[in-house]
């Protein structure tokens, strides 16, 4: 056998088992997913639930609730964790103690995290206790347009610190003559962080981004533990209507449903991916 | 290389793909064996009782390949993710009952469960079911774009029985088959409701007892009433709406806690102006004794007539044993089943109902006239209470699939949806806006989920 097909085999042999179990655990379960959308108890439908779904009032307005904690949330999460990262590579070393204290949020149990929010923001909570002593009436924390603030403050207080170390080591790999040169160019420090650091850390941002986006599916944990199955409309996200709808048996729309948020994810992040790969200084 | 990993991938694909679309095997092997029925540890389902007589009867006349197979799982929520995810894959449990917490009104339209019609139409031996020997009312609550997909087998009724005494006593009305509206109590009991009495209005309890009390059913009859499940439309914000909720916190406050005791008729101790009346013919007749009124509430409309089904059942779409399937709504709707479920044949069956047979009813009326009451004296039916109530019970012009007022049943919408806000407003966490809010949310979301 000829020394490449021998290499080939090798290298299929080591992708395999990751590669059988993508196939068993996502793959096929993609495909009978899609298939099951186009079922509706028993008989086939075609593309009717589709059409159904996208003329259904809560699908829709679980999607505007996604796209716009989404879109703020993830902004807001980078946004900060950059400025935070910038901060502390101000200073020559973080102690190793710091930089696990960035992590205790992310790996703190949900429903522990809940509790202790709800002490603090609670309609008889810390916070209304504050301001009511201090002659000012109470907040409705959890509740109408607030609700949705406080999601998007729970998810940038869990996964900050998390983007901040991403952002840290990014910057670190920065070589320190760029700046240098700056430097001795007389660039100001606007100039500098938006001219060298950002353009120069667009790998880091780009899996910063992914991992932001993983982990907006995963406040479905605390929205769900603090409003239940069926939350004020400002916080009601597609998980909720997917989750409702597993549970009231509805598969046509769960099914449905569950394809049309990938393929927007995925186009969204097939645009990144494009994005990423023309704007890469790096290389 | 490349080629040789593409098309087995492309195989592997294919075969999973066509095993997954097709069911036909599985439902092949189902047909031959038992018809099966899920329950939980320590849950309490109205249809266990009926499916466990059957069973009897299934072995006493040597037909085990019937009886049904009751499966129980540990907790509800096994039970639930066995269900959502057999029924995913196109089987699950052949039997349903109307107590079990799914949400039949969107169940209906997912094509889940059979036509009964179309089982009964291939029925071709001499005891057919024939649907027009029953209730038109309570069997029409089945009945869902023009297909039977529940059956009912019991029903109770929407009354209330009153103390004639204290009605009197308080110059409140007490005129027989009085229609108790949300606009008629909050005029007629202002008085009431006012002062402070040492009697009640009715039953209450912050504590969840073994029946519930008649204030939580009638908060859920009343949130039921202003649901549109049709056009998905709820008129909670209205003034009708917001006037009875508050009628109904009147209520709350001048009513008192629950017997330690299960006694039905609470009115003949002097104490509450109103009970929740029984729901079979000749305890009613049992139990009168002169001091009762009996009206028909609490509705939107003096015209409506509500009941609500007690016991139903409905199939599985999947399920393809038609005939085990008919042997048991034969047992469940025959003359005998239907008369030992009312008591005209002692009453071993666990609960009290009016039965959907219009003969077995119109027996009960019979039995009823010559049944003693608890001071051993037959009063009979020719008193003003029992014919206001028959003549409720022969008038009856809507019916809703669900009993509210029960502790273990209720839809899946009290259970699942509005439950917790409805805890959250009668424990006083939520104002009357705040619930109102919340409740408008929940409930359209989950009309429109």
């Amino acid at each position: 056998m000829k020394y490449k097909t021998r290499t080939r085999i090798a290298a299929a042999l080591f992708i395999l088992p990751s590669f059988l179990g993508i196939l068993i655990f996502y793959i096929i379960p993609y495909i009978i997913c899609f298939l099951n959308s186009m079922y509706s108890g028993g008989d086939f439908t075609g593309v009717a639930n589709y059409a159904e779904l996208l003329e259904n009032n809560a699908f829709w307005l679980a999607m505007k609730n996604t796209a716009v904690f989404m879109g703020v949330g993830i902004t807001l999460l980078l946004v900060i964790s950059f400025l935070l990262a910038l901060f502390l590579n101000s200073f020559r070393k973080i102690s190793a103690f710091f930089r696990s204290a960035l992590l205790i949020p992310v790996i703190v149990p949900s429903a522990s995290l809940i509790c202790v929010w709800q002490l603090f923001f609670e309609d008889n909570g810390v916070i209304n206790g504050i301001l009511n002593s201090l002659g000012m009436d109470s907040v409705k924390f959890f509740s109408g347009g607030f609700s949705v603030v406080m999601i998007i403050f729970i998810y940038i207080w869990k996964n900050c610190g998390f983007c901040v170390i991403l952002f840290t080591a990014g910057l670190a790999n920065i070589p320190e003559q760029y700046y240098e040169s700056a430097r001795l160019d007389g660039a100001s420090k606007l100039k500098t962080v938006t001219r060298i650091s950002m353009p120069l850390i667009t790998p880091t941002a780009f899996f910063a981004f992914l991992m932001a986006v993983i982990y907006s599916f995963k406040i479905f944990r605390e929205v769900f533990v603090l409003f239940g199955d069926y939350p004020d409309e400002n916080v009601y996200f597609l998980q909720n209507f997917i989750n409702n709808n597993f549970k009231s048996l509805n598969f046509a729309h769960l099914s449905s449903a569950s394809i049309v948020f990938s393929v927007f994810l995925i186009l969204l992040l097939l645009l990144f991916f494009i994005f990423e790969r023309k704007r890469n200084f790096l290389e | 290389m490349k080629r040789v990993l593409s098309l087995v991938l492309a195989f592997i694909i294919l075969l999973s793909c066509l095993y997954g679309c097709t069911g036909e095997n599985a439902e092949e092997q189902k047909s031959g064996e038992q018809l099966t029925y899920y329950i939980y540890k320590n849950s309490y389902y109205s249809l266990y009782d009926l499916i466990d007589k059957y069973n009897n009867y299934c072995k006493r006349n040597r037909k085990q390949e019937n009886m049904i197979e009751i499966t129980e799982f540990a907790t509800e929520d096994e039970m639930y993710t066995k269900m959502a995810t057999e029924i995913m894959s196109g089987s699950g449990q052949d039997i349903f009952s109307l107590d079990q917490n799914i949400p039949y009104e969107k169940l209906f339209k997912s094509n889940i469960f059979a036509d009964v019609n179309k089982i009964c139409e291939k029925d071709s031996s001499e005891d057919k079911i024939d649907f027009s020997k029953y209730n038109r009312a309570i069997m029409d609550a089945g009945v869902i774009d023009g297909k039977r997909y529940v059956v009912p087998l019991f029903y109770g009724v929407n009354t209330m029985t009153g103390n004639k005494e204290l009605l009197e006593k308080y110059n409140l009305p007490d005129k027989q088959g009085y229609s108790l509206t949300y606009k008629n109590i909050e005029s007629d009991f202002k008085n009431f409701f006012e002062k402070r009495y040492d009697e009640y209005f009715t039953e209450y309890s912050e504590d969840v007892s073994y029946y519930g009390s008649n204030y939580d059913a009638l908060l859920k009859n009343l949130i039921d009433d202003y649901i549109d499940y049709e056009n998905k439309t709820v008129m909670f914000d209205s003034d009708e709406f917001r006037n009875a909720l508050d009628m109904l916190e009147k209520i709350r406050k001048c009513s008192g806690p629950l017997w330690e005791e299960i006694t039905w008729n609470s009115a003949h101790y002097n104490t509450m102006l109103f009970s929740s009346g029984l729901d079979d013919m000749i305890s009613m007749a049992r139990n009168q004794t002169g001091n009762e009124v009996i009206m028909k509430g609490f509705t939107k409309d003096e015209s409506e007539i509500p009941a609500y089904v007690q016991i139903g059942v409905a199939f599985n779409q999947s399920s393809k044993k038609y005939d085990k399937i008919l042997d048991f709504l034969k047992y469940c709707l025959s003359e005998d089943t239907q008369e030992r479920m009312c008591g005209i044949k002692g009453n071993d069956l666990g609960s009290s109902s009016h039965p959907v047979l219009n003969s077995a009813f119109e027996k009960s009326i019979v039995k009823a006239a010559e049944t003693e009451n608890i001071m051993e004296e037959v009063m009979g039916v020719d008193t003003e209470f029992m014919q206001a109530y028959i003549k409720i019970c022969r008038s009856i012009n809507s019916c809703s699939l669900f009993n509210n007022s029960s502790l273990y049943g209720g839809s899946y919408y009290f259970n699942s949806v509005a439950g917790e806000i409805i805890e959250d407003y009668k424990s006083g966490e939520l104002s009357k806006d705040k619930f109102i809010r919340k409740l408008t949310s929940a409930t359209q979301i989950y009309l429109y989920e």
